[in-house]
């Protein structure tokens, strides 16, 4: 296992990041810029440096100044969070150089995925449908994968993500509601054939369009953690962030597909400091925080009372999941921890949340990826 | 003085915990104060990072010269020669101060002002953040 692992992303997924090197053990360093000193990630670390600037790709996206920071601290891993360096080859090959292992994908697979045409004409080789034709309701599903060196693939579990706003995923449920379980097994099937035909190891998931007669097609592979992996978490009962850092030691898994927990349902929300109803960002100090808790409720944040949210970033407030044994319990639950989160000093969207899930399409399944722009267009019309 | 007195004056400081009292008995003087208590410093390693950002770096006197990037400081081009500055150098605008080095490459750190160099923040092949005082230079 590593001895120090250097966490080079801000928000919600480095804390997550920092909490698992407590739990194991590992030494962490977090880096941060001028506008995070007082973050939450910079001072849970056990060490913190300060790398630059507010703007992005002056710190947090600076390869030269967190890879100086790794040399000079000794660390002997890199986490790259889900954000733009957790795709980046630059950085997953000058990690190579210098001996330090990037907890993610080798530079020659993130080149691969980089490269749409040679990806596709792979994957359909190996008989995953990549033709973009589809019928009526189109959702996102995402499968999540655990792969390890000797060809091991699990598949933790499926997600559906068709609540978004442009790149933006907003609401995620696991598992996908409203597919039948033939077409689950296919798109399972489907993912194992999609990580093995590159040879992919770590935590991933592939990304698939889905219609309602049960057609579907590839739609992305994403090599690395990312936002939805949470509600997957909470539902599968494994930690993703965790089995990343364990797959990238060179550890093999040690669970199989019968012992994954797919029983229940989980529902996570992301929740944003904007004006529920101009949506704008509004950042600022948070005079007040209350956050929603009980059995299966969980808020995963970087925030806290006190705290300032600086407006260079994503005005990101939390995550929020719940689990119950049933679909409809988890969407009360759901409802039911959105009237506890409490900011003052800030404003928050999760009454939306609240109206969306309240939704009769929502409740139904019947929705696409077309669902939050329409449901928001509505509620302009009809406030 | 009243021994009755003092151990009235003692009880009531303890009381409402006051730091100052004053008594005078003819035409009854009263002066009590309570400051605020210093806040305990804290153990966390990272108070220095947090309290850089609330620190002043100018003033009409003088000009601290802060670090713009993460990387290792030296004060010298190499080994075997002498210090680019030492305290009580005079440097001119644009003289060199130190070398920071981040990826083998190696930044030259330039003073912002005419004056004298009066401290030197930080010792040889020490990694400083970015935003880190290097040199406070005291203007002529």
């Amino acid at each position: 296992m590593f001895k120090k692992i250097l966490v080079a992303c801000r928000g919600d997924i480095a804390v997550r990041i920092i909490q698992n090197c407590r739990e194991i053990g590992v030494e962490s360093v977090a880096v941060c810029s001028e506008a995070d000193l007082k973050a939450f990630h910079t001072n849970l670390a056990t060490k913190a440096y300060c790398i630059g600037p507010a703007e992005l790709e002056k710190s947090y996206y600076n390869i030269d100044a967190i890879l100086c920071t790794a040399v000079n601290c000794g660390a002997d891993a890199i986490h790259p969070g889900y954000g733009p360096l957790s795709e980046s080859v630059e950085l997953s090959r000058r990690c190579r150089e210098l001996g330090i292992t990037f907890i993610g994908a080798s530079p020659e697979l993130l080149e691969l995925i980089h490269n749409k045409d040679e990806l596709e004409k792979r994957l359909k080789e190996a008989g995953v449908p990549v033709s973009k034709r589809l019928g009526s309701l189109p959702k996102q599903i995402d499968i999540q994968l655990v792969c390890d060196s000797t060809g091991n693939i699990v598949v933790v579990g499926d997600r559906d993500a068709s609540i978004c706003h442009g790149a933006n995923r907003l609401i995620y449920e696991a598992p996908a509601y409203g597919i039948s379980e033939k077409v689950r097994k296919k798109l399972y099937k489907s993912a194992v054939a999609a990580a093995r035909s590159i040879g992919f190891v770590g935590v991933g998931s592939i990304i698939f369009f889905v219609d309602n007669s049960g057609k579907y097609y590839f739609k992305k592979f994403v090599p690395r953690l990312q936002v939805g992996c949470s509600v997957t978490e909470m539902h599968s009962r494994i930690d993703l962030i965790h089995w990343g850092i364990r797959l990238s030691a060179g550890d093999l898994i040690n669970f199989g597909e019968s012992t994954i927990c797919r029983f229940g349902h989980a529902i996570a929300c992301r929740i944003f400091a904007v004006h529920p109803e101009s949506l704008l960002p509004s950042p600022g100090k948070i005079d007040i925080l209350h956050i929603p808790e009980g059995l299966y409720v969980q808020f995963y944040t970087s925030v806290y009372q006190g705290y300032t949210m600086p407006r260079e970033y994503q005005p990101l407030l939390g995550n929020l999941i719940v689990y119950s044994r049933t679909r409809p319990h988890a969407i009360r639950k759901l409802r039911s921890a959105i009237g506890e989160l409490v900011t003052e000093g800030v404003y928050n969207n999760s009454e939306i949340y609240s109206q969306i899930i309240s939704d009769e399409a929502f409740a139904s399944g019947e929705y696409d990826i077309s669902f939050y722009d329409a449901f928001m267009r509505d509620k302009l019309r009809n406030p | 003085m009243d021994k009755k007195l003092l151990k009235m004056a003692a009880d009531v400081m303890k009381e409402l915990s006051l730091t100052e009292i004053k008594i005078k008995d003819g035409d009854t003087e009263i002066e009590m104060k309570r400051e605020a208590p210093a806040e305990p410093p804290s153990k966390n390693d990272l108070v220095p990072i947090a309290e850089q950002a609330e620190q002043h770096h100018e003033s009409d006197e003088f000009v601290d010269i802060l670090s713009p990037l993460i990387g290792v400081f030296h004060s010298a081009p190499s080994d075997s020669e002498p210090a680019y500055v030492q305290t009580g150098s005079k440097v001119k605008k644009g003289d060199v101060l130190c070398l920071v080095e981040s990826m083998k490459m190696l930044n030259e750190i330039t003073s912002e002002c005419d004056g004298t160099v009066t401290s030197i923040f930080v010792t040889d092949d020490t990694l400083v953040e970015y935003g880190n005082p290097l040199f406070r230079i005291t203007l002529d």
